[in-house]
């Protein structure tokens, strides 16, 4: 009859893990029921193993045969529970050795009391700085709370005078103005265009972003000889992008025309304006400018 | 009397054969069935069957079934009776067709755990300030410097490696038994 010294504490965790040859396994298991001493050992040796596990300890080999073979019984399962706890516990260091989703799952893992306990004094702390802030510093609360807001004027019925108080009339831009705050008027590029300008010599425009922007265009004319003006806004190619009836002159010698920006795009362009005599439309002039 | 509870009565009657078999005293017997059924789970885990504690119980039924037969007749080692038994009751699960795995109870692992976390804390505590601080510190550092760390504790102790080795699983296993129990008082409560 075999005695424990005969077997090795690396034979004993092979039994545990399921990896003696049959033979082994044979005298090892008739041993195990009756040697006390191995059962002891044995009984050791699981710690041991759960605890290596528990830690990382393992080779990859080792380590699969342990979860396959390991765990299997509810005595077993909580040794394991318990090797985890003390790991959680007493060995940080140990969990900078684990995988890193492995570590931050052991670092975050709300479940553990440490954890509740710190949310509960957190809220109990946000709780009484709260309660000390109302009651000890009234001014600093006042910050937080929102201050009464006077209305808002409302928009006046013509916003067009209320924009361009010197502008008389200007359809289009009437309208976007009217729907608008005050503050978010749209802004114009303003371009005064001479009617000797030719489309070599003609000026620049810079094209302002958004929508609601327009460029304004003061076409220069000659003399006043008509109340009312048309213009028409053509690419070079002859193609009409805009137009505006109805303008009259600004100081007698200049008519605006606002172009949505939106309309235009890089490349050169011809303003045609006219003018109503006696009800029929007669060109006065052209001109030209350049949108970059 | 219903089959049912003629069974029941039958199972109480071979229980009570087996104990007596075992061991004179009810006490002791007692003992040696937990011992028997413990190895038995033990070396058919090693064999990775997936069910161990049935299969356990099973050649526990069987052998208290028999008593009447060998009690007079068998010499021997009792338990390696209960290894021959095993043996075969094995060898008919190995037949069967494989069962699914069970599903593991993850709804209550996280209470579980919360549980088993209260209990260490609650089991550190009662244990000898020495043996406290012992397990702190086997516990306390990585595989690299765990072997330096526990030489620098044998000598503190005055011990050898291997028995500081044995005194920290000793004091293991008494946590573990007192844990055990904690968790038990936890689930009645």
């Amino acid at each position: 009859m075999q005695n424990a010294a005969d077997f090795s504490d690396e034979t004993i965790r092979s039994f545990l893990l399921g990896r003696l040859s049959s033979t082994e396994q044979s005298v090892f298991e008739e041993q195990f029921l009756v040697n006390e001493e191995l059962e002891a050992r044995v009984r050791l040796a699981e710690f041991d193993l759960t605890d290596d596990y528990a830690f990382g300890r393992l080779s990859a080999t080792d380590q699969t045969q342990f979860e396959q073979t390991f765990p299997l019984t509810t005595e077993r399962k909580q040794k394991l529970n318990v090797s985890t706890a003390l790991r959680d516990r007493f060995a940080p260091a140990s969990v900078s050795k684990l995988p890193m989703a492995e570590r931050l799952r052991v670092l975050v893992d709300f479940r553990k009391p440490a954890w509740r306990y710190a949310f509960a004094v957190l809220v109990l702390a946000l709780l009484m700085a709260t309660a000390w802030l109302v009651t000890k510093e009234p001014q600093i609360v006042q910050q937080f709370l929102p201050k009464r807001v006077l209305p808002k004027p409302a928009a006046t019925s013509s916003p067009e005078k209320a924009n361009h108080p010197s502008l008389s009339a200007s359809p289009t831009h009437a309208q976007q103005s009217a729907q608008m705050p005050a503050h978010e008027a749209p802004s114009a590029s303003i371009v005064v265009l001479n009617a000797k300008s030719t489309i070599d010599k003609a000026p620049a425009v810079r094209l302002p972003h958004g929508d609601n922007e327009v460029v304004r265009l003061q076409l220069v004319i000659e003399k006043n000889q008509a109340r009312r003006y048309r213009a028409e806004v053509l690419t070079i190619a002859g193609q009409s992008i805009y137009s505006s009836d109805s303008l009259t002159s600004y100081d007698d010698f200049m008519v605006n025309l606002d172009i949505p920006a939106r309309l235009i795009k890089p490349g050169d362009y011809q303003v045609r304006l006219t003018r109503s005599t006696n009800g029929s439309p007669e060109k006065v002039t052209s001109y030209y400018f350049r949108v970059q | 009397m219903s089959p049912a509870k003629k069974l029941q009565l039958l199972q109480q009657e071979d229980l009570d054969r087996l104990l007596a078999w075992l061991d004179s005293d009810p006490e002791r017997a007692g003992l040696i069935y937990e011992k028997i059924r413990r190895r038995l789970i033990t070396i058919l885990a090693s064999r990775h069957c997936s069910v161990p504690e049935e299969l356990a119980d099973e050649t526990i039924d069987r052998v208290a079934r028999r008593i009447e037969d060998i009690r007079d007749t068998y010499a021997g080692e009792k338990a390696l009776y209960f290894l021959g038994v095993m043996n075969n009751v094995h060898h008919e699960y190995l037949k069967r067709p494989a069962l699914p795995p069970r599903p593991s109870a993850d709804e209550d692992e996280g209470a579980g755990e919360e549980a088993t976390y209260l209990c260490l804390d609650k089991c550190l505590d009662k244990l000898a300030p020495h043996a406290r601080r012992l397990i702190e510190q086997y516990y306390a550092e990585n595989k690299r410097a765990k072997i330096d760390l526990r030489k620098r504790l044998a000598t503190e102790f005055g011990i050898s490696l291997n028995i500081l080795r044995l005194r920290a699983l000793r004091i293991r296993e008494k946590l573990q038994v007192c844990i055990e129990e904690c968790l038990c008082q936890y689930h009645l409560r």
